[in-house]
């Protein structure tokens, strides 16, 4: 099953890193944005069991290692959505396709200012995780 | 061989908590269009739209290219490194306590 997981991870990886330069190709990005909603899912469906027993683990059994864990993964979730949410209302490719939507330039311009604070949080959420990646490239490698 | 059976389990269900999970977040977040700092925001923008339409300045291609991958690499692993640096630290210190 870890197999699993670090494969939907490198891809929503790959993906994050793909979706994160507009500046490239505008279209491209609102694309891949879009496809990145897929591992993203799959990523939050992969730790479904671990997640539904934060509620009732949190204070009893968790060290603090493992709840500054919980508390930071909730919060790179909330900012996820919220970059996801405001690249759509910022859209000027793939919204227009569908409707008259005009964006507003709130959105744009805290699209592009919490996207840079989401690539920082993927970065503290990769070190905190870090010791697993390690362990699993080296199993998917065959080094282990 | 991947083992999808934990993905696959009851995902139609799980996806539509996440989904409608989400949904009300974000719908909470859209009420910031409507706030003071939206406005704010919104006027400043199109004073740096009007002011940036007089300009014709762009880095040359190949950079336009690089540069954003650039600053990726910077903003993933800098903070990957010291927060590996960190969790090291205190492992270390714990296990010199116990």
């Amino acid at each position: 099953m870890a197999k699993t997981r670090y494969i939907f991870d490198a891809l929503l990886l790959l993906l994050f890193v793909l979706a994160n330069v507009p500046q490239i190709n505008l279209p491209f990005h609102e694309w891949v944005s879009v496809v990145f909603i897929i591992p993203f899912i799959a990523h939050l469906l992969l730790h479904w069991n671990w997640i539904k027993t934060v509620p009732q683990r949190f204070m009893q059994s968790f060290t603090a290692e493992v709840r500054f864990n919980v508390i930071f993964d909730s919060c790179i979730y909330l900012l996820m959505i919220f970059v996801i949410g405001s690249g759509f209302l910022a859209s000027e490719v793939l919204l227009p396709l569908f409707s008259d939507f005009e964006a507003q330039p709130f959105w744009s311009e805290v699209h592009h200012q919490y996207s840079n604070l989401l690539m920082v949080a993927v970065g503290i959420h990769l070190g905190m995780h870090w010791k697993w990646i390690k362990q699993q490239t080296k199993i998917v490698l065959g080094k282990a | 061989m991947l083992r999808l059976k934990l993905l696959l389990e009851n995902w139609p269900v799980r996806t539509m908590v996440l989904l409608v999970f989400s949904s009300v977040v974000m719908a909470a977040f859209y009420t910031l269009e409507f706030t003071d700092w939206a406005d704010e925001v919104n006027r400043l923008a199109q004073g740096t739209q009007a002011a940036a339409d007089g300009e014709s300045r762009s880095p040359p291609p190949i950079l336009l290219f690089v540069l954003p991958f650039v600053k990726q690499a910077v903003f993933i692993i800098v903070p990957a490194s010291i927060t590996v640096g960190i969790l090291a630290l205190l492992r270390r210190r714990r296990t010199k306590h116990q």
